[in-house]
């Protein structure tokens, strides 16, 4: 037999119990994605998936591009410090001036790191794709072109492929974009600048560049057998560009 | 009939030596579409061996590498143009047509400067400018989203980026979560705020704008220059300590008072920093400001304990003052900017030198080519020292140039303007890749040789030869034409005939025709008896020999 102060009590607890069940279910209500994103890193946004997938990867083609005069594996270089530097201009005479040989540099650099983070975006993607189907998650996926341009500041690449989920409910998600600040478009502007004074005089003045551009550091350094190793560098974020040339070398000693 | 068919092999075998007599002299320079091993460049003059040769993997067509026995410039697929990339608008000049097509461009064979659409101008983006074409202009402002603002009026680089303006800047007044705020920004981004209103000439501190910014002992870097920053963030006028409380410094936009014109350089006072006067507003490092935590920072750098200012460049060696020109010496540019120092080497072989001049205490150096080729070409000291044609110098006393007079006789070809031998040399002499055999060194080096004939005079029947050989004396009381080259002679040791009558242009020892040869020697290029750039001697070499012939 329960008293009555006992049942009073009883009461009083459900309520309790009724109120935190209902409070609990408001904050999960509120709070759903981001404590889901918090549990479980696989069910990420697309776009972030994509972006924590192929920054580095991008990051890395940028780098070695760079590192070596815009191609990925150049055909005319110069090894330079453990870099096969490629020659924008070349001749392989004495007193002559250098031929262009990248008269499209930047369409050039964008080519090349396409081509460099191809196999790794239709893996990124796919391993996405996998991702969410093992997440119960009914996926559409549609490859399309990727893009990678040099603007002022930034490279930017973007994903033309279309993800469709579906979970009771259908997102869509497309054109995803990865920017890296980076101002490699200044750097392939002034090195295009540089070989058109090469293929002219054969010769630059490096300072004219550094007067213009407080924040970039350019370096000449001459080998032994005429070739010019030019390094221009990001004063602010320490990013390098390196090229060869060789134009109007003179012989050692005399040579017809 | 026998006889015309003799003739006739004959002069087929004589023109087949010929023939291949010449081919063994010279390969013949091809035009190779790509050279076949590194560097695999596009369009070079190279003999045939080294073209590449099969298919271009480049050619939409499937096409082999082309390689023709002429040079490159006389064939169409690798004639020099102009390549232009019609989406970016550039052009790039000296571009081999097959480079430019195989790369997407389109290639004229015009210079640059003869194609209106490579004309250069000033595009205005926003706050920036960009030298460019019209069509790069075209696209740089759609990308990012505003209306082409270009001028082809301006025709170089550094007026375009002086035409950056920034006086349309000011105080942009707007409500922001119900409190009235302030933007420092140009009138036209001002629009752009719903139901702002711009203040020209104002600052956002000012007081009768009534905003929540105002005053602060805080600065910020912008533009280069230290500036006050107000409550809100922005930027106001260039910080000036001795202006902190000064209201009207804090009300409209201001130059400073403050500016010592020489960039005020770690002035704990003055924010207002100049990049050509050699500072930039950074975090501070060593001197403190009054005020916030930005300064001009100097620029200026410290090389082996001496100081050099931003933009200064000066010319530096290798070695020793005194063994310049040496064996492996080269000459370098050294730069001082943003206060680090970095090094320019000139080319290899001492084929650039550097030169350097100082205008108003400011240093200023230059690698520049070196010509000393056809010094040793020249018989005439005006045409020696012609500055503009050739950097050499004029020694005189002997002449490294000779020709055959009238006479059939071997004479100094090399006089100065009073008939006096001399012989023209390299101001800066040349190294050579001894190493590798290019270049002709040993050839080059050779000029400097010389014999000197000194006659004597001894009697047919009493004369000894063997004495003329061993006595030292018996030579010097004999000899009557150039003495000076019998080892240990000093002027008076000669014979009287010779003294007596001795050209004043003779050496007046034998150490100082020695010394006179070996200037000549050593100064045509890397020759002679001389150190290298580290000190010491090369192989030892007896450079001084004599023999005794005897002549009617």
């Amino acid at each position: 037999m329960i008293k009555k102060g006992e049942k009073g009590g009883q009461v009083a607890i459900f309520i309790i119990i009724a109120i935190l069940i209902i409070a609990l279910g408001v904050l999960i209500y509120l709070y759903y994605p981001k404590l889901f994103s918090n549990a479980s890193p696989t069910t990420k946004n697309p776009s972030t998936y994509i972006q924590d997938c192929m920054e580095e990867t991008i990051q890395n083609a940028v780098k070695n591009v760079s590192l070596q005069g815009g191609s990925i594996n150049p055909g005319a270089y110069y090894i330079y410090d453990n870099n096969r530097i490629e020659y924008l201009c070349y001749t392989n005479q004495y007193y002559r001036p250098c031929v262009v040989q990248q008269p499209m540099l930047a369409q050039h650099i964008q080519s090349e790191i396409l081509n460099n983070i191809k196999d790794a975006t239709t893996s990124c993607f796919n391993s996405m794709e996998d991702s969410y189907k093992t997440q119960g998650y009914t996926t559409d996926m549609k490859p399309g072109n990727t893009v990678v341009e040099l603007l002022p500041d930034k490279i930017v690449t973007t994903f033309g492929y279309e993800l469709t989920l579906t979970k009771g409910e259908t997102a869509k998600y497309e054109d995803f974009k990865i920017v890296l600040n980076n101002n490699l478009y200044r750097m392939v502007s002034i090195a295009n600048s540089i070989i058109g004074w090469e293929t002219l005089y054969g010769d630059v003045d490096i300072t004219t560049y550094m007067n213009y551009y407080h924040d970039l550091k350019v370096e000449k350094i001459k080998q032994m057998d005429g070739t010019k190793i030019y390094i221009l560098t990001d004063r602010n974020d320490e990013n390098v560009f390196q090229f060869a040339s060789r134009s109007y070398v003179f012989p050692p000693g005399i040579t017809v | 009939m026998n006889k015309n068919i003799l003739i006739t092999f004959g002069m087929i075998f004589l023109i087949g030596i010929l023939i291949i007599n010449l081919t063994a002299a010279a390969d013949p320079l091809y035009c190779c579409e790509r050279l076949k091993n590194n560097p695999e460049a596009w369009c070079q003059d190279a003999t045939r061996a080294e073209c590449a040769t099969g298919v271009n993997p480049l050619s939409s067509t499937s096409e082999q590498y082309k390689s023709v026995a002429t040079l490159c410039q006389s064939t169409s697929y690798c004639k020099s143009g102009t390549c232009i990339n019609a989406m970016e608008g550039s052009c790039m000049p000296n571009t081999p047509q097959v480079v430019c097509n195989n790369n997407g461009g389109v290639w004229k064979d015009k210079a640059i400067e003869d194609l209106d659409e490579c004309k250069l101008g000033c595009c205005v983006l926003g706050n920036q400018v960009a030298f460019v074409t019209l069509t790069a202009c075209k696209m740089l402002s759609a990308q990012q989203g505003l209306l082409t603002n270009y001028n082809s009026g301006i025709t170089s680089e550094l007026e375009c980026i002086a035409s950056i303006t920034s006086n349309d800047i000011g105080a942009c007044v707007y409500e922001k979560d119900y409190q009235k705020t302030c933007t420092m920004i140009t009138q036209t981004d001002c629009k752009a705020i719903d139901g702002s209103e711009f203040h020209e000439g104002f600052l956002c501190s000012a007081q009768q704008l009534t905003t929540n910014c105002g005053p602060s002992k805080e600065t910020i870097c912008k533009d280069e220059k230290v500036y006050f920053m107000d409550t809100c963030g922005n930027a106001a006028n260039v910080y000036d300590a001795s202006k902190v409380n000064n209201a009207t410094y804090w009300t409209y936009i201001q130059e400073p008072s403050c500016d010592d014109g020489n960039g005020n350089k770690n002035s704990r006072t003055c924010g207002a920093c100049d990049y050509f006067s050699g500072s930039m507003c950074k975090t501070y490092d060593q001197v403190k400001p009054t005020y916030g935590s930005s300064i001009c920072s100097s620029l200026d750098c410290v090389y082996n304990g001496k100081n050099y200012l931003h933009g200064e460049t000066w010319c530096a060696t290798n070695t020793k003052p005194s063994l310049d020109n040496s064996p492996g010496s080269r000459y370098f540019r050294m730069m001082c900017y943003n206060g680090e120092v970095t090094v320019e080497p000139c080319a290899e072989f001492r084929n650039e030198i550097c030169i350097q001049d100082q205008v108003n205490n400011f240093k200023v150096a230059g690698c520049v080519v070196n010509r000393w080729q056809d010094c040793i070409n020249q018989s005439s000291k005006e045409d020696c020292l012609d500055i503009y044609a050739r950097d050499c110098k004029w020694i005189t006393g002997y002449s490294i140039l000779k020709i055959k007079n009238a006479d059939g006789k071997v004479v100094d070809a090399g006089k100065d303007e009073n008939n006096v031998s001399g012989s023209c040399v390299p101001s800066n002499s040349s190294g050579f890749d001894f190493w590798s055999g290019e270049g002709n060194g040993p050839e080059v080096c050779n000029m400097g040789s010389a014999q000197c004939v000194v006659k004597y005079d001894v009697s047919i029947i009493f004369g000894s030869r063997r004495r003329l050989q061993t006595d030292l004396n018996y030579r010097m009381a004999h000899c009557v034409q150039n003495c000076y080259c019998i080892e240990g002679y000093k002027l008076g040791d000669g014979s009287n005939k010779y003294e007596n009558n001795r050209p004043p242009t003779d050496p007046p020892s034998y150490a100082a025709w020695q010394n006179m040869m070996n200037n000549i020697c050593t100064a045509i290029g890397d020759c002679g008896n001389k150190k290298n750039y580290l000190g010491y001697f090369g192989e030892n070499k007896t450079i001084f020999t004599s023999e005794f012939i005897k002549k009617p």
